[in-house]
């Protein structure tokens, strides 16, 4: 028994017809038919916040987000500057060794600080931030707050180490970070933007850097402080579980998608295949928790790498490599992870030609010999014993598209595959026992350039 | 001793801070007080570990004594529970945590057991190798374990697997195994790199007080932990771990709960040196650990030998289980590094206060942009900023009355330089400049500038708005099968098996 309404399958299928009419313009295709004119979607790369002089103002306000099953949640949230309500909050890109100062203005009805886990020597105000204890003694934020009602205080620091780090509300933070008030530090090194670390094998390609912030809401809980009661903390109960404050499928969606007006950060990773010529760099994730439980993040397709964690290159004192690779990352309350993805392997092949080329095709850069002219080694059911996803383009080789199934649409575009990333937690993968609209994305792998992609 | 005379010097010379700085009247921001800060008990958790605890009883052998009874925990807000756990003397109390035993490298440690429960009891060494006791000592008897040649680390004990082995852990039937390297008692391990000045031990647990109340029929299936404590209490009852400036601390964590426990540290970095007793290959630093039921885990934290005196850095748990109970507010695993010393007090030219007036306005009156100086001995300039905050000196010069703080300090724009700026929201900052510190930590202010429409003030809505509580009235013509909704005007919608139906 829940106060909140449940779109039923049909219901939030309607819903997603409607996302990819939005998306395609409003474009009607018949079945059976990809859309070919799906206007370029906004990147959906990690957005960067940066000012010249290292300086933020972060406004704490009130606002909302939107859930996959159709509800709102009021939440809490920095806001950047006088512009509009975001969750999470903005990305802070600087640079190793900028002074870096953050403004918080407060407009909430509580008072409000600011913590940066894994930064050192913090001032606020001009002093080290230190804990606030109340006449009492007793702990009430674990550093200055600005007031409630318009108070405003002043962070600063030298980001003396790269990595990624997260920033969040050190009042009340059991509830003040679980309404939203929290977001991401990013240091990049000094040897360049498009490293990691400052060591050359965290190099990455810069347009394939990706942010997976990672939270869950008990909505109950936000209703008790939307109404100015009081909630019970042992009733705590997280219902939705978010990539960025947004739940699949909105994970897909691009950065700044009109209709997330909140939440305009997106999840969906694209990449090429691997190619030592054209595209050896790979993927970088940056990882943030602020749940409550572990969260086992699982990439289908290929491993990750761990490079670094909490902010800390997973090297050794003689510049050992500990990096580490695993297909479930496993994240907990307060940690950061980056990782590096590259999908094809030309070493090891997967027992057929991914791009379905005959024997006399030329080879494609980073293929891998053996599979070459391999064909599907499986048959093909014959069409009434088939059904198809959403996202399949017609044809099982990357590059090709094919006829749908009749009655089947595809919101495929070019031949690209899709392949999940989502916590392994299952029951975290559904909001309100709807399945598919939780913490989970897709990593879309474009065929190699030239393509017919948008 | 020491402890205690380092925090008396402490209180005292911080409620001389705090009555000067009461009479420098309010310093800028929270409505919490800035009060120095008083660390309540006097024992510390750094000054706790002795050297080696139980006794020698022959060459290489150690021999400890442990009594396992029934005792009460006091939670806070005042509620006790019952537990069980180990005491050091027949008639000494049970404790939770229970007695740590401290031995060195190599000797063999003899835990005599008795058994002042109504039920067999064992026990558990987990990492040493022994044969489990699954029939364990029964009440009243007295048992012996012998763990040959042990190794350094930081290790559990725990009641073993008897029939309800399970529920007299989670009564709080466990303690720390601690054992130093030969020859070497401040360091973790057979290694030079792993060297401590301080060191504080740190088991976490949990309470789900229906289940201390109801041990032997309570569903462990609805654990649901309501406290989570550190050495069996929980903020604010911890004690700090007091260290210095320049001092590494090394902190023994063990996991003695169900679930997973993270927790975090603020301005200082822990690097772990070893888990479950056993030294990690590669030392890692971590913002935010995380360790699992059951284990034990060694970080080392070192304090620059910069740090500020009077500094805490706080260890607190980072899944937003620092509270204790029904509350929001801190508890539960929080606690503070802490170095020696009064806060130093920071005198810098601090732009408190910062207004802008009229706010809203539509700017055709002009705004005036006040401040007020603290801090310094000699503020003498003081900048503004419209929107970009510049660097320190390129801002455009306020006025005031410049000497001693407090310096009120202001400006206006005119209606004309307000025209140049676009409605909405903006914001002001403010710095200050003492003739010796230079320029302080800016102040700042949101002024709401709307030029464009009509302004709408004093709005109020009669009858006052609660969304949640209007209804509309069923019109008549629509017929439900269970119950008209009336906040969402239509049939409530029954979950999974109706249909919404209206005529």
């Amino acid at each position: 028994m829940h106060p909140l309404p449940v779109l039923r399958t049909l219901q939030r299928a309607l819903m997603l017809a409607l996302v990819v009419a939005l998306l395609t313009g409003g474009a009607s295709t018949s079945f059976g038919q990809a859309m070919p004119s799906m206007p370029a979607p906004t990147s959906s790369n990690l957005v960067c916040t940066t000012n010249p002089s290292g300086t933020f103002t972060l406004t704490a306000k009130v606002g909302s987000i939107s859930v996959p099953d159709g509800n709102i949640v009021y939440m809490w949230g920095f806001a950047l500057g006088d512009g509009p309500f975001q969750y999470p909050g903005p990305v802070l890109c600087v640079n190793q060794g900028d002074t870096v100062t953050v403004v918080l203005h407060n407009t909430l009805t509580e008072d409000v600080s600011i913590i940066f886990p894994g930064q050192v020597d913090v001032m606020v105000d001009g002093e080290p931030s230190q804990p606030v204890l109340d006449a009492g003694g007793n702990l009430v934020s674990l550093a200055k707050a600005a007031a409630a009602g318009g108070g405003s205080v002043t962070y600063s620091f030298v980001a003396r180490e790269p990595g990624t780090y997260l920033y969040q509300s050190g009042t009340n933070p059991d509830k003040q970070v679980q309404m939203g008030l929290a977001g991401t530090l990013i240091v990049r090194p000094t040897v360049g933007a498009d490293y990691v670390y400052n060591s050359a094998d965290t190099r990455f390609k810069p347009d394939t850097e990706y942010l997976l912030f990672l939270s869950e809401i008990d909505p109950t809980m936000h209703q008790a402080v939307e109404q100015g009661l009081s909630f019970d903390m042992r009733n705590y109960h997280p219902r939705y579980w978010l990539i960025n404050g947004r739940g699949f499928p909105d994970t897909l969606a691009p950065n700044f998608a009109p209709w997330l007006p909140n939440q305009p950060y997106s999840a969906l990773e694209r990449i090429h295949p691997y190619d030592p010529i054209n595209n050896p760099l790979p993927m970088l994730n940056r990882f943030l928790s602020v749940g409550t439980f572990n969260y086992p993040f699982h990439a289908h397709g290929q491993h990750v790498r761990v490079i670094a964690r909490d902010g800390r290159l997973l090297k050794g004192p003689l510049g050992e490599d500990l990096s580490y690779e695993k297909f479930t990352v496993t994240i907990g309350p307060g940690q950061t992870m980056d990782t590096l993805f590259r999908w094809g392997d030309p070493d090891r092949g997967i027992g057929y030609d991914i791009y379905g080329h005959a024997p006399t095709d030329p080879m494609l850069p980073g293929e891998f010999p053996g599979d070459h002219g391999v064909p599907l080694p499986v048959t093909v059911p014959s069409e009434q014993d088939q059904t198809t996803g959403m996202y399949y383009s017609g044809s099982p080789f990357l590059g090709a598209m094919g006829p749908m199934l009749p009655g089947m649409m595809t919101y495929n575009q070019c031949g690209e595959m899709y392949i999940i990333a989502h916590n392994h937690a299952l029951q975290q993968i559904v909001a309100w026992d709807v399945t598919m609209s939780g913490m989970a994305t897709y990593i879309r792998i474009d065929p190699p350039l030239p393509n017919m992609c948008p | 001793m020491r402890a205690l005379a380092h925090t008396l010097l402490r209180l005292s010379v911080l409620m001389m801070l705090l009555v000067g700085l009461m009479s420098a009247g309010a310093l800028d921001g929270g409505s919490a007080a800035q009060a120095a800060p008083a660390l309540s008990p006097a024992a510390d958790l750094a000054a706790t570990l002795p050297a080696t605890t139980c006794t020698l009883t022959g060459p290489g052998i150690r021999t400890c004594e442990l009594w396992a009874k029934a005792g009460t925990l006091t939670l806070p807000g005042g509620v006790t529970v019952p537990i069980w756990g180990y005491s050091d003397g027949a008639a000494a109390p049970a404790i939770l945590p229970g007695p740590v035993l401290i031995a060195n490298e190599g000797e063999t440690v003899e835990v005599i057991l008795h058994n002042d429960l109504l039920e067999p009891t064992a026990l558990a060494f987990p990492g040493h190798g022994l044969r489990p006791d699954l029939a364990g000592v029964l009440p009243g008897a007295t048992g012996v374990y012998t763990i040959p040649a042990v190794a350094p680390g930081t290790f559990s004990y725990e009641a073993e697997l008897t029939t309800n082995g399970v529920r007299q852990v989670a009564m709080g039937l466990f303690g720390a195994l601690i054992v130093r390297p030969a020859g070497q008692p401040s360091w973790a391990y057979d290694d030079a790199a792993t060297a401590f000045q301080d060191e504080a031990l740190l088991i976490f647990s949990e309470i789900d007080p229906a289940f201390n109340n109801n041990p032997s029929g309570f569903d462990l299936a609805t654990f649901a932990p309501q406290y989570w404590l550190i050495n069996g209490q929980a903020y604010p009852d911890i004690p700090a771990i007091a260290s210095t400036a320049g001092n590494t601390v090394l902190l023994r964590i063990i996991n003695k709960g169900m679930t997973h426990q993270a927790f975090g540290l603020l301005g200082l970095h822990q690097t772990v040196v070893g888990i479950d007793g056993s030294p990690v290959p590669f030392n890692y630093q971590l913002v935010a650990d995380m360790i699992p039921s059951g284990q034990s885990e060694d970080t080392l934290v070192a304090i620059p030998a910069t740090a500020p005196s009077g500094m805490q850095y706080a260890l607190y748990e980072t899944g937003h289980k620092a509270h204790n109970g029904a509350g929001a507010t801190f508890g539960g695993i929080l606690t503070f590094i802490t170095t020696l010393g009064a806060p130093t007090s920071y005198a810098g030219p601090l732009a408190a206060n910062v207004q802008v007036a009229p706010s809203p306005t539509n700017g055709a009156a002009g705004v005036s942009l006040t401040a007020t100086i603290m801090g310094g001995t000699n503020i003498v300039a003081a900048e503004y900023f419209a929107d970009t905050l510049g660097l320190p000196g390129s801002g455009v010069s306020m006025n005031g009355t410049w000497g001693a703080p407090p310096v009120a300090v202001d400006a206006t724009m005119s209606a004309a330089a307000l025209a140049g700026l676009a409605t909405g929201e903006h914001i002001f900052y403010v710095r200050g400049y003492d003739a010796t510190l230079g320029w302080g930590p800016v102040g700042s202010a949101v002024l709401n500038l709307v030029t464009s429409g009509p302004m709408i003030t004093g709005m109020v809505l009669t009858p006052p708005d609660d969304q949640r509580l209007r209804r509309r009235p069923n019109p008549g013509h629509w017929r439900c099968p269970a119950k008209w909704d009336g906040r969402r005007g239509g049939c409530r919608i029954l979950y999974r098996h109706h249909r919404r139906t209206r005529d």
